[in-house]
């Protein structure tokens, strides 16, 4: 049994890496116009989720809610990059995934309420976030996802800069805009599945897109600095005004992260 | 054999023709204006050339290759600028991010800009004529300064053929005249083949260039003077209209 100061340092330690987490893919999806995509993720993680707590409860087959989350994101993200790759509208495509996905999520919602006893809690519990009860394992996902997602945002980042900027410029020097986009959206997929687990779904869709918001609206050279800094004062700050409000951490990232938009609608970027 | 080869060219997306039996043969040094109004196929056929589509049918050559099928030759050889239209210039990237990635998309990743590739980039943005601009924003420049830095970029490669989209569009007529001197420069002094797409003959230019009139299919190719005739411009440009002897040119968009 873990005291509690441990268990709060683990909870910290997982605000923090989950910040850092939002920070590394948030850049990529607000200057590539992907914030949809993001959205798309969230869709995916939950039909997911309730597909992994349906077979997790009808078959022996090791298929756990997180790692169906996983895949289902995943292949949401590059369904929705073929279709982009092959002309349909990004807005377009993506509709069209969350169609599919939230298809998913109604009819798999509906198995798991007639056969799996508080399945359909279980899942819900990927929508509004577990982080009150944060564990090793999540603090453990949280860092595997760091591991792979940060190295590879940053090594291909000037890249998918310059693919955001001017597509067919870069496909004409001869640059693969289509495996650089593969690349960033799967590893918005690990992010975005990382984080549903410890913050929850609906929480997700905006702590990926408000460090990259800052990031493009600051105008720099190199947005990771200003992407980091507001990705983990977002989530740490949450973490530690929910514990004098009694709100569960999910609701203090809530909280900052609305002010921060605010803050994005009503300060006016000055010229 | 030729530099720029087209025999039975189709080009188009999905299985419809937009661009209907290319047939032309110019060698080095040509100055190709491919003229006509919106939606004639001017943009697919520079897609052609670079490579960024596959010909439905026909066959085009660039120094000997097919630009589908030789793409790694074919970039190495052909520098492409994009209409500034089809440039997300929210993206926040510097010209020096922009100029350098025309030499590092050759290089494999870890793509850095280098202290070389640093001079490299200052040298051609003098050519081009924005020294000093390496550390400002894209979007933070004028029309004619985006267009520059979007030569300067695919001139950095040093290639045999330049070939630019529309480059006057969205300018004022003395930036679109600077411009082309500008174009006109790189071709005299470098030996540079250029392909330029445009709805008119390119203003302020001493040289004469060769035109190819299209509108979904060619309707003339040679010198100015042969190919700009009021029986090829009428078919040219459906939207033409003449008044006492002064023909005037619409804009209208081709319907497919």
């Amino acid at each position: 049994m873990l005291s509690t100061d441990v268990m709060t340092l683990i909870l910290y330690l997982t605000a923090l890496g989950s910040g850092v987490l939002a920070g590394s893919i948030s850049p990529a999806l607000a200057y590539s116009r992907s914030i949809l995509l993001g959205i798309t993720l969230m869709h995916s993680v939950l039909a997911g989720a309730l597909v992994g707590v349906y077979l997790n409860y009808m078959t022996t087959l090791p298929l756990t809610p997180p790692l169906m989350a996983v895949i289902f994101a995943v292949t949401a993200s590059i369904i929705a990059a073929e279709a982009v790759n092959r002309g349909v509208s990004e807005d377009t495509a993506i509709s069209a995934v969350v169609s599919v996905y939230v298809s998913i999520t109604l009819l798999f919602t509906y198995l798991v309420a007639t056969t799996v006893p508080l399945g359909v809690s279980k899942a819900m519990g990927y929508v509004f976030g577990m982080s009150s009860i944060v564990t090793v394992s999540d603090l453990a996902r949280v860092f595997i996802s760091l591991v792979i997602v940060m190295p590879f945002a940053h090594l291909f980042w000037y890249e998918y800069k310059f693919i955001s900027f001017d597509p067919e410029g870069a496909e004409a020097r001869g640059l693969s805009v289509r495996f650089y986009r593969y690349l960033y959206y799967t590893l918005a997929s690990i992010a975005a599945t990382t984080l549903a687990m410890t913050l929850g779904v609906l929480l997700t869709h905006i702590i990926m897109v408000v460090p990259g918001l800052f990031a493009l609206r600051g105008r720099h050279t190199y947005p990771y600095r200003i992407s980091y800094l507001i990705g983990t004062t977002v989530v740490f700050l949450g973490y530690l005004i929910a514990t004098p409000l009694a709100l569960p951490p999910s609701a203090g990232v809530g909280i900052v992260s609305a002010i921060s938009i605010l803050y994005l609608v009503l300060v006016r970027r000055g010229d | 054999m030729a530099d720029l080869e087209a025999h039975g060219l189709y080009l188009g997306y999905g299985r419809r023709p937009v661009l209907e039996n290319v047939n032309l043969r110019l060698s080095s040094p040509y100055f190709l204006v491919v003229m006509g109004p919106n939606g004639a196929g001017k943009s697919t056929f520079l897609r052609g050339v670079v490579g960024l589509l596959k010909p439905l049918k026909g066959k085009i050559l660039v120094y000997g290759y097919e630009p589908w099928k030789d793409k790694k030759s074919v970039r190495a050889l052909v520098g492409y600028v994009p209409q500034l239209m089809n440039i997300h210039e929210e993206v926040p990237i510097t010209v020096e991010e922009i100029v350098a990635m025309g030499l590092l998309s050759k290089l494999p990743p870890p793509r850095l800009i280098s202290s070389r590739i640093k001079e490299l980039v200052s040298e051609v943005l003098e050519l081009v004529g924005m020294k000093g601009y390496g550390s400002k924003f894209f979007n933070q420049l004028s029309g004619g300064q985006q267009k520059r830095v979007l030569i300067a970029s695919a001139l950095i490669r040093r290639p045999r053929a330049l070939v630019l989209d529309e480059p006057g569009s969205m300018l004022d007529f003395k930036a679109r005249c600077e411009l082309n001197q500008l174009i006109e420069k790189i071709h005299l002094s470098r030996g540079t083949d250029v392909i330029v797409t445009s709805h008119e003959l390119p203003s302020c230019m001493k040289i004469e260039p060769i035109v190819m009139l299209i509108n979904r299919k060619v309707h003339g190719i040679g010198k100015v003077k042969e190919v700009l005739r009021r029986d090829l411009l009428v078919k040219a440009y459906p939207g033409m209209t003449e008044r006492e002897g002064i023909l005037i040119l619409g804009e209208d968009h081709v319907k497919h």
